[in-house]
This record gives structure tokens, C-alpha cells and sequence, in this order.
């Protein structure tokens, strides 16, 4: 009996992909991410002509109603556009929006983001009408920027 | 004799891959590339004084801000403790310090600014205010109510506003 002895095919070698560059690349971008990576669940968007104070504070937000005064006086609540501050009768109608806002809500915290050009004045009236709907804490968001 | 072929096993990095691609994914998601924070207030108040005689005077600490400077004012009667100029706030931070040191147990400030000063400039001023800055200096906080001393870096926490001058 004669045996036959099959060749073996040599296997052909697959196609090797170095990925050690990638690996690289993506490690950088993973300790960056998390290097910035924020616990707080405060999460602003933020209107256009706006630019945030700077501040040494290093107190992280909570959540709450976000009111955003750009620096041409328009007001957003939560992101939709509620008063201009220029027209001082245009208050009633901030007043009004907070205080539907406001219904059935116990917290008292309100969330101010203004421009770092506006003035005190601006800010107090703010605060005042606030106020007046039951907000009596503030919370003034700033970057951390020094 | 047949050699035999030593194989070495190989790493398959596949699925770290994939679950290091996807964390990379949550993380951009929730990154934010403005890091932001919070500055605490309360309400405005109009200017009140206590006046009732207690064994210790309350500090009653009160700053009028405006774009000359500012005056830090204490005591029942609001008398001028320093002024400070513009832009000087490391100055402002050290007499801050200095008056909580005399009273550990106060926490409270009332800010009084002019209408047009700026907001920027507040927030720098309340920054001075809370707590210690550019410096490596502790100082010590009394609870009022319970009595308990720690050290830190606050200064006067609870910031109030008047209405502007």
C-alpha cells in the first residue's frame, strides 16, 4: 500500500495590522477626556454673545432654573428667549415666565449666567424680580479660568 | 526528528479596542470644554444693622464697591475700617483675613456696589471675599451654633447684596 502523503498547503499569512500607533492616540485622547471630565450635573448651553465671568471658585452647579442674560440685555429662561432688559416693561413679562416656571416647585435656587460686561444695576434688577417670584438663593455661574 | 514549532500566543486587542472606542464616545458626550462653577448668594437685603446689645459686637462687615475703590466698613455704626483701591484685592484679601481672624465666628459679607460697576470685577471681589487667595494662609472658622473650630481657607462665605449706590 502506498502512502500518500498530501501536501500541506502552506497557509498564506494573514494581513497584520500594527495598531501601536493608534493605541497611542487613543490612550492620549482617554486621559484627556477623563482629565476633564466634570461630576456636576450642570449642564448649560450657552446663548451667543455671552461670555462667562472668571472666577477662582471651584464649587461645582447643580441643577436649577437657568436664567442667561447676554450682553445686549436679552433674557433666556432655560434657553428660550423671554425679555429684552433694555424696555423696562419688558420685567412684567421675565417676571411672568419665571413665575410659571416657578409653579408647583419648591426649590428656591436660581441659576444666573450673565455676560462678565454687564453692570451690578442689570444683576439687581434680576435678582429683585427673582425675588419677588420666591427665589432667594443665587447661584452666579463662572469659569474657571484663574 | 520533527522540530516543533513553539507558537507563541498573540494578544487579540479587538475588544479592548471596541470598549476603549466607545468610553472615548461618553466621555466627548458629556466633555465640556468650559469648566464651570458656581459662586453662591442670597437674595438682596435692604441695609439693616443689628442693634440690639449683645456681650460681642457682631462684625456687621460691609463692603461699598465702587470704581474708585472699596471701603470695608464694620461694627454697629459702620465705621471705615480700610479703603482699598481699585484693583488692589490681594490688599482687600489681607484685611479680610485679618478681621476673621478678630472673629472667627463671623461668615457673613454685604456687598454694596455702584450700579455700573462691573460684573466681572464683582465676581472677583466675591472670590476675595469667601475665601483666601494667592496665598498659602489658613484661618480658623468657629460654628456658631455648635461651638466647633476648624482651619481653613473660607473667609466670609455667606455674600449678600445691597441695593447699588
Amino acid at each position: 500500500m502506498r502512502k500518500t502523503f498530501a501536501r500541506k498547503r502552506e497557509k498564506s499569512p494573514g494581513l497584520e495590522l500594527d495598531i501601536t500607533s493608534l493605541l497611542d492616540i487613543l490612550v492620549i485622547l482617554l486621559v484627556f477626556l477623563l482629565k476633564s471630565y466634570n461630576a456636576s450635573n450642570l449642564k448649560i448651553n450657552l446663548v451667543d454673545d455671552l461670555t462667562l465671568a472668571d472666577s477662582s471658585s471651584r464649587k461645582l452647579g447643580d441643577h436649577s432654573v437657568t436664567v442667561q442674560i447676554d450682553r445686549n440685555l436679552i433674557v433666556w429662561i432655560d434657553n428660550v428667549k423671554v425679555a429684552d432688559m433694555k424696555r423696562k416693561s419688558e420685567i412684567a413679562k421675565f417676571e411672568q415666565y419665571l413665575r410659571e416656571k416657578r409653579e408647583g416647585k419648591s426649590k428656591e435656587t436660581v441659576n444666573l449666567v450673565l455676560d462678565k460686561e454687564l453692570s451690578y444695576g442689570t444683576m439687581s434688577d434680576i435678582m429683585e424680580s427673582s425675588n419677588r417670584i420666591g427665589y432667594t438663593k443665587f447661584k452666579f455661574i463662572v469659569q474657571g479660568n484663574y | 526528528m520533527r522540530k516543533k514549532k513553539n507558537n507563541t500566543p498573540k494578544l487579540n486587542l479587538i475588544p479592548i479596542l471596541d470598549a476603549i472606542f466607545i468610553f472615548i464616545f461618553f466621555l466627548l458626550m458629556s466633555a465640556q470644554f468650559i469648566d464651570i462653577y458656581e459662586v453662591g448668594s442670597d437674595a438682596p437685603v435692604n441695609v439693616t444693622f443689628n442693634k440690639e446689645k449683645n456681650e460681642e459686637e457682631p462684625l456687621n462687615l460691609k463692603l461699598e464697591i465702587n470704581k474708585k475703590g472699596i471701603t470695608v466698613k464694620t461694627g454697629l455704626n459702620g465705621k471705615t475700617y480700610a479703603k482699598v483701591k481699585t484693583g488692589e484685592l490681594n490688599e482687600l484679601n489681607k484685611i479680610l483675613i485679618e478681621l476673621k481672624r478678630k472673629h472667627p465666628k463671623e461668615s457673613s459679607a454685604l456687598l454694596v456696589p455702584a450700579n455700573d460697576y462691573s460684573y466681572q470685577e464683582l465676581i472677583k471681589v466675591i472670590d476675595h471675599t469667601k475665601s483666601i487667595v494667592n496665598s498659602k494662609e489658613l484661618v480658623g472658622h468657629i460654628d456658631p451654633q455648635s461651638n466647633k473650630r476648624t482651619a481653613g481657607t473660607t473667609l466670609f462665605e455667606n455674600i449678600m447684596f445691597s441695593k447699588g449706590m
